[in-house]
């Protein structure tokens, strides 16, 4: 049984393009969320919900009924604004500053791990192996895919690996349902948030079919 | 490591390629060429349209390769020539070119496409063959648009081909440099 | 846009000529416009998509109704927010196939105007007109 809590995605400029998250009691989403809430009265899909409860803000959380499992997307920074109806998703600096730290401490123990290796080198890339960290609450798991996507998962220490998981949302969500979908836009000189229901939804099944099954080995 | 790349090309090929119908395809693309030339007026340019889009095609091209296959990433740019041939055109078009004429630097490498399906049923009218129209030109572009993502600046082009007279077709591959990783923005 | 629709739609137009000539049944010559519009929905789509139109409808004055209820090019489309933007997005990729039914028709002579629309991905559904049917 894995507690999976959140996922970030970073494409390669370091910007966070895709966030959920599970099972995370506090996070900045929430608490902007109740900060919107106390000022504005909220959204009105938004409002009737206890504050500290995640919800999903593109109002597509059909997929998942349980409450403690519904996601909650944070739709990204920056420059990627400019094509979104901006109604649903004022821009979350606390979260911003959160993606920001999360990579930073994935990317900095990245290169640790290959210079401890030797293997450091200007292209990136994990061929040191960095696989996950963990403190006494949770444990990050890493994955990079050979183009340099980057994906973080967070989940109770117990979770030992999670390297088939990360690689399976790889090959066989992110590719299938990201890479794949005509209207993404891949110029590779840009970034873009994923911004995709059915991406969302088969990476929620996924995540909750292995939150219910007995461990990943 | 040759004969490796051979079989996974072969695997992913059978096993993990959804096919489309052969003659579909070549009559789109040399439907689509038509087009182009109709619009430019200019073969150069049409070359550059369809090296353009190419690049689109190969940026997210090779995620599904690497998705298919367990590749990793290369570590040299000889291992690199033979996952393009044996993998990569074996997957997506079925054929596997010969890698070739590398360069004394070993920056430059050809691809020998004995059999290019996209060429099939296609004739070039004397002007198009006279001006220098590079039918298959997209392939350069996914070459491209594929290495950049590995990290890999290079320049793709055709030097000889079968439909303007020459006896084989020929594309160079020559590696600019070696891109650097993005790293965060620092916080002031 | 609209010249982006015209390009799409003569490149699909030309795709359709030559898919016509290529599988056409050799045995026996399509006359009746059901019959070619039929062709299109099983043949051509086997072709195309490796599956038949879900469903045909005519008035039987010119007018044939082809829906596909899961439109291969739209499988992988998605955006945000449910379906009403990226349904939108998706409306050029549907000229392509356009041109293409009515070269096919034209390719046996008969003469249309083809337009689509989707109801929501990744359904489709595709309307020809016969002009000046003989």
């Amino acid at each position: 049984m894995v507690v999976v809590y959140t996922i970030y995605i970073f494409d390669r400029h370091c910007e966070c393009i895709f966030y959920t998250e599970w099972n995370r009691g506090r996070s900045p989403l929430s608490a902007e969320r109740s900060a919107a809430a106390a000022t504005v009265g909220g959204r009105s899909d938004g409002s009737k919900e206890p504050a500290n409860t995640a919800h999903a803000v593109d109002g597509t959380g059909t997929h998942l009924s349980g409450d403690s499992q519904r996601p909650l997307v944070w739709p990204t920074t920056a420059n990627s604004t400019a094509n979104r109806v901006s109604l649903e998703s004022p821009r979350n600096i606390a979260m911003e500053e959160e993606a920001k730290l999360v990579y930073g401490v994935a990317f900095s123990t990245r290169n640790i791990i290959n210079k401890l290796n030797s293997k450091d080198g200007p292209q990136g890339g994990n061929p040191g192996g960095f696989m996950s960290f963990a403190t006494n609450t949770y444990r990050l798991h890493y994955y990079e895919s050979p183009t340099g996507v980057k994906f973080i998962l967070t989940t109770d220490i117990a979770a030992v690996s999670m390297q088939p998981v990360l690689e399976m949302i790889y090959r066989n969500i992110y590719v299938e349902y990201v890479v794949k979908n005509p209207l993404f836009n891949v110029d590779p000189h840009t970034s873009s948030p994923i911004e995709n229901d059915y991406f969302r939804a088969v990476l929620n099944n996924y995540i909750r079919e292995i939150s219910s099954t007995t461990t990943v080995a | 490591m040759e004969k490796q790349y051979k079989a996974i090309g072969e695997e992913a090929w059978k096993n993990n390629a959804e096919k489309i119908n052969a003659e579909l395809f070549i009559f789109t693309y040399g439907s689509l060429v038509v087009q182009l030339v109709k619009d430019y007026e200019n073969y150069s340019a049409v070359n550059k349209q369809l090296d353009k889009m190419g690049y689109n095609i190969g940026v997210r091209m090779v995620d599904d390769m690497m998705a298919r296959t367990s590749l990793e990433r290369c570590t040299g740019f000889s291992a690199t020539a033979e996952v393009i041939a044996k993998v990569g055109f074996k997957l997506f078009l079925n054929v596997i070119p010969t890698v070739a004429n590398w360069s004394a630097d070993a920056k430059e490498f050809s691809l020998i496409l004995d059999d290019n399906p996209l060429n099939d049923f296609c004739e070039l009218p004397p002007k198009a063959v006279a001006d220098g129209l590079r039918y298959s030109n997209v392939l350069c572009g996914v070459i491209r648009g594929a290495l950049e993502m590995m990290q890999m600046q290079t320049e793709v082009e055709y030097v000889r081909d079968v439909l303007c007279g020459d006896d084989v077709s020929e594309i160079r591959v020559k590696l600019l440099r070696m891109l650097d990783e993005e790293v965060p923005a620092s916080d002031d | 846009m609209e010249q982006v629709y015209v390009k799409l739609e003569l490149i699909g137009f030309r795709i359709g000529r030559r898919l016509a000539e290529r599988f056409a049944p050799p045995n026996r010559r399509l006359t009746d416009t059901l019959d070619i519009v039929k062709f299109v929905c099983k043949d051509i789509w086997m072709v195309m998509f490796n599956r038949q139109i879900d469903n045909l409808k005519t008035n039987h004055r010119g007018i044939y109704v082809l829906q596909d209820n899961k439109f291969k090019w739209f499988l992988r489309m998605s955006g945000n927010n449910g379906g009403a933007a990226a349904a939108r997005r998706a409306q050029p990729y549907i000229w392509l196939p356009c041109g293409i039914i009515r070269g096919v028709l034209d390719s046996f002579g008969v003469n249309t105007v083809v337009i689509a629309e989707t109801l929501g991905l990744p359904q489709c559904t595709f309307q020809i007109k016969v002009v000046n049917d003989a």
